[in-house]
C-alpha cells in the first residue's frame, strides 16, 4: 500500500494504492492522522486499491464517523469494482459518499 | 575497524621511525663535525710544528750567517791593525775584499766618515762611497754607536736593497788600529732561498685537510698561506667572510660556519704567536659519511618499517578482527531471527567471554520471547475456547437437517454460526463474521451472539427487521473501537417451509432447490451491525419446499487465497454448487465437497481467515 497526498488540508484528497488490509489500513490511518486533524474534508480516491478488507472496511468507517461528528465531509472517489462489491455486499455504499 | 587500525598502525610506525632517524640524524651530524673539528686541530697542530720548524730552520741558517759574518770583520779589522796599508791603499783593500769574498769593505774613521771602501764592480763604484758619513742613513746609524769601543761587532740582518730589492748584510767591528769601524757587506741571496724555502706559502701542499678542507694561515688579515695558491695574499674579505666573522677570527679560538666563494664550509681558528691559523672543511665532506649512514638508515628503516606494519597488521587482523567478524556473522545470523545461532568464538580468554556473554543474552531473549509466545497462545487459546465453545447442538428434527463447519485460522477470527429452535415451529439460523481477529474480536462476537440470540428468543411476533434493528443498536453502545460484525439470520416455518432473513452486509446465502436448480439467494444487503446506530434493515421472505437447501458460509470461503494470490470467489462457488455433483449431493455431504474443493483451491496456501458454513436442508 502505498498513498499520496495530491491535495492537502483543509480540503484533504489522498490517492490510495494497493490492499487496504489488517496491516496497511492502521498504517495509513495513522501516518495520515496529522493531515486529518487539520482536515475539513477528505476525499479518498481508491483508484489504485484492489482489495478491502475488514480492517479496511473499518477504517471508512471510523474516518464516516469522525467527520460526521465534526460537522465535515468524507468522500470516496474513483471505487474499483472488487472493492465497489465489498461496500455494496456489507452495506457500506448506503452510509459512505461516493463521488 | 580495519582501516583504521592500519591507518594508526601506520601512523605510529612511521612517526617512530622519523624520530628514530631524526635522532640517528643528528647524532650523526653532531659526531660528524666533532670528528671533523678533531681533524682540523690535529691538521692544525701539525701546521703549528711545521711552522716553528721553518722558522726554527731559518734561524739556525741566519745565525750561521751572522756568526760566520762576525768573525770575517773582526778578522778584518786585526788585519787593518796588523797591515796599515789596507786603511789607506784602496787596491790593497780590494785585494782583501775579492780574497774574503765579501761585496763591500769600508773602512770608516772616528768621525763616522767612510775613508777607504772596496766594492764589487758589479755592485757600484768605491769612489762614490769614499766620505760617506754613516749618520745619515737609518742602516748605517746604528755602527755610528761602535766607534770608540774596541768590542763592538754589530751584525744586521739582511734587508732588501736598493731597485731589485735584494737582501743586503752588512756587519761591522771597531778597527783594532784606530777609533772607527770596519764594515763588511754581502748580497745574501742565498738566504733569499732559504727565507723562500722556509716561507709559509711553502707550507701549501701540507695544509690540506681532508679532500677539500685546508689550514689558512693569517698574519693580520692576510693570508699568507693556504692550500689553495690562489688564496695567498688575500684578505678574508676577498674570499667572502662577513666583518663580525673575521673580527672573530682575529681574536681568538672558537669554531665557524661560512661560505667560502659560494660554498658552506666549517671551520676552526686558532692564535699562534702572530699568526692565525683558520683550518676549514666544505660541510659535504664534513656530512658525507652521515648522509651515508642516513641513506642506509632510510632503506633499512623503511624496510623495518613495512615488516613491523605487516606483521602487527596481520597479527591483529588474526588475533582480533578475524573474531570479531565471526562473531559479527554470526550476530547477523542472530538478529536475522536464527536465535539458535551459537557465537564460538574462542580463540583469546576476551573472545571467550564475549561470545558468552551474547550466547547468554540469546539464550535469555529466547526465554522471554518463548514465555511471550506462551502467554500469546493461552490467550489465543482462550479466544479460540470461547469461539468454539460456544457450537450449538440440536436434538434432530425430521423436519429439517442443519450442518455447520468452522476452521479457524491460526489466529482467532470472528466467525460464528448458531440455530436454535426459537418455538416449535420456528427454527432461528444465523451466521456471522466480526471484523478483527484476537480477544477483542472474540469479546464481540460473544457480545453479538448472547444479544442475536436473546433479541431471536424474544422475537415472537415481532418483524425480523427490527429486531436486527434493536441488536444493531444496542451493539453500537459503547462501541469505540469501531468492531462490526456482518450477519446473515434466518427464522424457518418448519411447517410452513415459509423463510425470513435479514442480511446485515453479509454474503449472500446460495438456495439449493430440491430439483438441482442453485441461485444466489436475493438479498437487500444492509448495513453491518456495530458500525452505526439507527440503521435501518430490510426483511425478505422466500418460500422452501422440502428438499430445498440454503447454504450460508463467512468470507472465508470466498476469500481464499491460493499461491497465485488468486481469491476463490464468488464465481466459482457459484459455479461449483451448480455443477452435476453438488447440485444433487446428499445434504450431509455438501460442505465436505466444498471444503475439499477450497482447500484443492489454494493448495496448500496458509488459511488466513476462519472457513465457516452452514447447510440448512428442509426436510418439511
Amino acid at each position: 500500500m502505498t498513498y499520496e497526498i495530491t491535495n492537502p488540508p483543509p480540503d484533504l484528497a489522498v490517492l490510495v494504492k494497493g490492499r487496504l488490509d489488517t496491516l496497511t489500513s492502521p498504517k495509513l490511518e495513522s501516518e495520515l492522522e496529522p493531515s486529518i486533524a487539520k482536515a475539513s474534508s477528505l476525499v479518498l480516491d481508491l483508484a489504485g486499491v484492489d482489495y478491502l478488507s475488514s480492517a479496511g472496511l473499518r477504517l471508512l468507517l471510523t474516518l464516516q464517523k469522525r467527520f460526521k461528528r465534526e460537522g465535515g465531509s468524507f468522500k470516496l472517489r474513483n471505487i474499483q469494482p472488487g472493492v465497489m462489491e465489498i461496500l455494496r455486499m456489507t452495506g457500506f455504499l448506503k452510509i459512505l459518499s461516493v463521488e | 575497524m580495519r582501516r583504521t587500525f592500519q591507518l594508526w598502525l601506520f601512523i605510529a610506525v612511521a612517526l617512530s621511525f622519523a624520530a628514530l632517524f631524526y635522532l640517528t640524524y643528528y647524532l650523526q651530524t653532531k659526531e660528524a663535525f666533532h670528528t671533523a673539528e678533531n681533524l682540523i686541530e690535529l691538521r692544525m697542530e701539525d701546521a703549528k710544528k711545521q711552522i716553528a720548524i721553518n722558522e726554527n730552520n731559518l734561524k739556525a741558517v741566519l745565525d750561521i750567517c751572522n756568526s760566520s759574518m762576525a768573525n770575517d770583520v773582526k778578522a778584518v779589522a786585526y788585519i787593518l791593525a796588523c797591515a796599515p796599508a789596507f786603511v789607506t791603499n784602496s787596491h790593497k783593500l780590494e785585494e782583501l775584499r775579492r780574497v774574503l769574498g765579501y761585496d763591500e769593505i769600508h773602512v770608516i774613521n772616528k768621525h763616522g766618515i767612510i775613508e777607504n771602501c772596496a766594492i764589487d764592480p758589479m755592485i757600484g763604484n768605491a769612489d762614490k762611497y769614499i766620505g760617506f758619513n754613516l749618520k745619515l742613513h737609518a742602516q748605517s746609524e746604528p755602527f755610528v754607536h761602535g766607534i770608540g769601543k774596541p768590542d763592538f761587532v754589530l751584525v744586521q740582518p739582511p734587508l732588501p736593497r736598493g731597485l731589485d730589492r735584494k737582501l743586503f748584510q752588512y756587519g761591522g767591528a771597531a778597527r783594532q788600529d784606530d777609533e772607527g769601524i770596519v764594515q763588511l757587506g754581502i748580497s745574501v741571496s742565498f738566504l733569499e732561498k732559504a727565507m723562500e724555502n722556509n716561507s709559509l706559502a711553502t707550507l701549501s701542499p701540507g695544509l690540506r685537510v681532508g679532500v677539500g678542507g685546508e689550514i689558512m694561515i693569517l698574519r693580520g688579515e692576510k693570508i699568507v698561506g693556504a692550500a689553495r695558491v690562489d688564496f695567498e695574499g688575500r684578505t678574508l674579505t676577498s674570499i667572502g667572510l662577513d666583518e663580525k666573522l673575521i673580527n672573530d677570527i682575529c681574536q681568538g679560538e672558537g669554531l665557524l660556519h661560512t661560505d667560502i666563494e659560494g660554498v658552506k664550509f666549517f671551520g676552526v681558528y686558532i692564535q699562534s704567536g702572530d699568526l692565525t691559523l683558520i683550518g676549514v672543511m666544505p660541510d659535504s665532506e664534513v656530512t658525507r659519511k652521515r648522509n651515508g649512514i642516513a641513506l642506509q638508515l632510510v632503506i633499512s628503516g623503511l624496510v623495518l618499517m613495512l615488516v613491523v606494519f605487516l606483521s602487527v597488521s596481520k597479527l591483529v587482523q588474526t588475533i582480533v578482527i578475524d573474531g570479531i567478524d565471526r562473531i559479527n556473522v554470526s550476530l547477523g545470523r542472530i538478529t536475522a531471527g536464527h536465535l539458535d545461532e551459537k557465537v564460538e568464538e574462542d580463540r583469546s580468554e576476551e573472545f571467550r567471554k564475549l561470545s558468552g556473554g551474547i550466547n547468554t543474552m540469546v539464550d535469555t531473549l529466547k526465554g522471554a520471547i518463548a514465555a511471550e509466545k506462551s502467554r500469546l497462545n493461552s490467550e489465543l487459546e482462550f479466544a479460540k475456547m470461547v469461539q468454539e465453545s460456544t457450537l450449538p447442538q440440536l436434538h434432530s428434527d425430521p423436519r429439517f437437517q442443519i450442518f455447520a463447519s468452522m476452521d479457524t485460522a491460526k489466529e482467532v477470527g470472528g466467525d460464528f454460526y448458531d440455530f436454535f429452535r426459537i418455538d416449535d415451529t420456528h427454527l432461528a439460523f444465523l451466521i456471522a463474521d466480526v471484523s478483527g481477529k484476537g480477544l477483542p474480536a472474540a469479546m464481540f462476537m460473544m457480545n453479538a451472539k448472547a444479544l442475536l440470540k436473546s433479541s431471536l428468543m424474544a422475537s415472537a411476533g415481532k418483524p425480523l427487521d427490527k429486531v436486527v434493528a434493536s441488536v444493531n443498536d444496542s451493539l453500537c453502545e459503547g462501541n469505540d473501537a469501531c468492531m462490526f460484525v456482518t450477519v446473515f439470520v434466518g427464522i424457518l416455518d418448519l411447517d410452513t417451509g415459509n423463510m425470513t432473513y435479514v442480511n446485515a452486509g453479509h454474503n449472500a446465502p446460495i438456495l439449493r432447490r430440491g430439483n438441482g436448480e442453485v441461485s444466489w439467494l436475493p438479498v437487500e444487503n444492509g448495513f453491518v451491525l456495530g458500525g452505526m446506530d439507527s440503521v435501518s434493515y430490510t426483511q425478505e421472505f422466500i418460500s422452501l419446499s422440502p428438499g430445498d437447501g440454503v447454504l450460508l458460509y463467512t468470507d472465508g470461503v470466498t476469500e481464499a487465497m491460493n499461491r497465485q494470490l488468486t481469491l476463490y470467489g464468488d464465481d466459482r462457488l457459484l459455479a461449483l454448487m451448480q455443477g452435476p455433483v453438488m447440485s444433487s449431493a446428499p445434504p450431509d455431504c455438501v460442505l465436505t465437497e466444498l471444503k475439499d474443493d477450497v482447500e484443492n483451491f489454494v493448495d496448500g496456501a496458509p488459511q488466513s481467515d476462519d472457513i465457516t458454513m452452514l447447510f440448512l436442508h428442509y426436510l418439511g
